[in-house]
């Protein structure tokens, strides 16, 4: 499964963020979070390292793989479940107690996928990068 | 992870941002250890314990320079209502011995600005390692996704 970072988001007009030195992009959560999350479930199943988290500004001090092993630690973590829960709608959570544990788990995922896309992003631009994520609750954490 | 802002970064940001104090230049971020946990009320870096200084890891910490090559991710997020600035990758190279060189290791990593005196540098943001950190001769200890997040 091709993860290709620029084809999930699109380029911002955001003057704001280009006179600041960064080049904007926006995103739509009903897109990133479905295609990122999708990549991740990918990545768990098949043990693979993510090329798109490898870095290609090389500190010759740092091996390119780290961010990638440091994401790939990082999903590892997280329960399985909450890969689905990720992508229920936040309205569909109660403010239960038994509910209160599966969101803490689902926002551990959809921030673990928000750092994902980000550094892909940050990769494959390979300049500082604006990013305007568009509302949309059903992502809400 | 108890890592967040402090009062004072709060205050001190609105400061800038509000009132026309001045920004930093530069600045910093310095590694702690164990023995004291920051919080929101700690102010400034003498009420911690930076690591030993030596071996690629200097006194104050790293330099920052605010911009968008030190600080390059700049995020609005309308679904949580925040706003977030993302830090380079940092990396200190441990050479001729490790970092820290002696005493305790690195379990804090902390945002401050550029007071000439490291000691009295106020402290913005602070960010838990999770457990002590330490690396040998030749390898690096390296801060990724490091996020300053701003909510309501």
């Amino acid at each position: 499964m091709a993860y290709e970072i620029l084809k999930l988001c699109k380029v911002a007009q955001r003057a704001d963020m280009k006179a600041a030195g960064y080049e904007p992009f926006v995103f739509e959560p009903a897109v990133i979070y479905p295609a990122t999350i999708a990549r991740i479930k990918q990545v768990l199943k098949d043990g693979s390292l993510p090329t798109e988290l490898i870095d290609k500004n090389l500190n010759p001090d740092v091996d390119p793989r780290s961010a990638a092993l440091m994401h790939r630690s990082r999903i590892r973590a997280i329960p399985e479940e909450a890969w689905d829960l990720a992508l229920k709608p936040r309205s569909e959570f109660t403010d239960s107690p038994d509910d209160a544990g599966l969101l803490v788990i689902r926002a551990d995922a959809l921030e673990a996928a928000r750092l994902w896309f980000t550094r892909a992003l940050k990769n494959e631009v390979g300049k500082p990068v604006g990013v305007h994520i568009l509302k949309d609750d059903d992502y809400r954490l | 992870m108890a890592s967040g802002w402090t009062n004072r970064g709060k205050y001190k940001t609105l400061g800038v941002r509000y009132r026309g104090q001045t920004n930093p230049t530069n600045f910093y971020m310095l590694l702690a250890t164990s023995a004291t946990a920051p919080t929101v009320d700690t102010n400034v870096v003498s009420d911690l314990t930076q690591i030993t200084a030596g071996n690629g890891y200097t006194s104050g910490g790293y330099q920052l320079t605010p911009g968008a090559t030190d600080y390059d991710v700049w995020t609005e997020d309308d679904t949580n209502d925040r706003a977030l600035v993302q830090i380079k990758d940092i990396v200190w190279t441990a050479s001729g011995g490790p970092i820290p060189t002696s005493g305790g290791d690195a379990r804090w990593a902390v945002h401050t600005d550029d007071n000439a005196t490291p000691a009295n540098r106020e402290i913005d943001q602070y960010f838990d390692l999770v457990s002590d950190r330490s690396v040998s001769d030749g390898q690096t200890l390296t801060l990724q996704d490091c996020e300053i997040r701003l909510t309501e």
